[in-house]
């Protein structure tokens, strides 16, 4: 029996123990999708400012309904770029513990009178610190692509939860109370991961 | 109208990551370009792509279309989807031999003790949602 030369089984050696290589655990069969798609709505922070984001959009109305989703989800995609880069930001995750106090406040006092804009800014800025922190916690052994394709859906999708949360707080009077009730809630949720955050600068 | 809009772009959303997430996760050396998978499987891996992305267009043309019945166009997408997505629910049971993981390294959400796949978390989401569109644009046509 012949036996594979030593470069043949130095080759086989190095694709087994390199992922990368041997193509055999980029995250499973999807390369880092699901990984991608999971991350906002595993992190509790994440998930409470992206669902808020969607009810905040409905309660101010009229085209704030898009445009504050495609501001948060492009600033986002920028922040994630960033972060994919190493770029030094300071404080991004008081940035996303702020923006779950900031949106819960907005969906306790929120009225259609509100001029947009400025809320429409704040929301961009939180969404670039949400996106930093998926950018720099992508593992190394995915796909950056395939895994911000994931986040980015994710997101998207807890924006619709959000949206439909905050139509359906439209049918009944004491639903929407009870909306404003819950962005209070929202809020003092944010209170504390302020307060969990702030240690740590 | 509002709701309507609504619920159209979430039937929307539903139709194009579908598609856009199946041909992602499919579209490399773990399922449809696997060495390991006989031809004739990869034939149909490609098969059912092609078909996905195939109805998908056309039901985005059937639902945002001019129509004077609007909510048949919502009723057929919801059911399109319905369609696509059930499966996920319960194939793996009927059909013995048939597994929801391309492998053994797939990562599996668990949830005190009890575990998920990743597809079948997004199925279940895609069958939600679907749900939740068809509820909020049912009436398209009548509350112009």
């Amino acid at each position: 029996m012949r036996r594979a030369a030593p470069s043949i089984r130095w080759a086989f050696l190095l694709a087994i123990v390199t992922p990368g290589v041997a193509e055999a655990h980029l995250g499973g069969g999807d390369a880092g999708l699901m990984d991608g798609l999971m991350h906002p709505v595993f992190g509790p922070d994440h998930l409470i400012a992206m669902v808020s984001v969607g009810v905040l959009s409905m309660q101010l109305g009229g085209a704030n309904i898009w445009r504050l989703p495609v501001a948060f989800v492009s600033a986002m995609m920028v922040g994630a770029a960033l972060g994919l880069a190493q770029v030094l930001l300071p404080h991004p995750e008081l940035g996303i513990s702020v923006s779950v106090l900031v949106l819960g406040l907005g969906i306790l006092l929120a009225n259609e009178r509100l001029s947009p804009w400025p809320i429409i800014g704040l929301v961009a800025l939180f969404g670039a610190c949400h996106g930093y922190a998926h950018g720099v916690e992508i593992p190394k052994s995915v796909s950056p692509g395939l895994y911000s394709l994931g986040f980015v859906i994710g997101t998207a999708a807890l924006h619709i939860v959000g949206m439909v949360i905050g139509e359906v707080a439209t049918l009944q009077i004491w639903l929407r109370r009870g909306l404003r009730v819950a962005g209070g809630l929202v809020a003092v949720s944010g209170v504390l991961f302020v307060a969990q955050a702030l240690p740590g600068l | 109208m509002r709701r309507t809009r609504l619920g159209k772009f979430i039937l929307t959303f539903v139709l194009v990551v579908g598609a856009v997430v199946s041909t992602a996760v499919d579209w490399n050396r773990t399922h449809l370009f696997n060495p390991a998978w006989h031809p004739h499987a990869r034939f149909h891996d490609a098969l059912f792509l092609a078909l996905l992305d195939g109805t998908t267009l056309i039901m985005l043309w059937l639902l945002w279309r001019p129509s004077r019945e609007p909510a048949v166009a919502v009723a057929a997408t919801a059911l399109y989807l319905l369609a696509v997505w059930t499966p996920f629910l319960y194939i793996e049971a009927l059909i013995p031999g048939t597994s929801l993981l391309a492998s053994a390294d797939v990562p599996v959400l668990r949830f005190g003790g009890m575990s998920l796949p990743p597809n079948l978390a997004v199925a279940i989401v895609a069958v939600l949602l679907s749900l939740a569109g068809w509820l909020l644009a049912r009436d398209a046509g009548h509350d112009a």
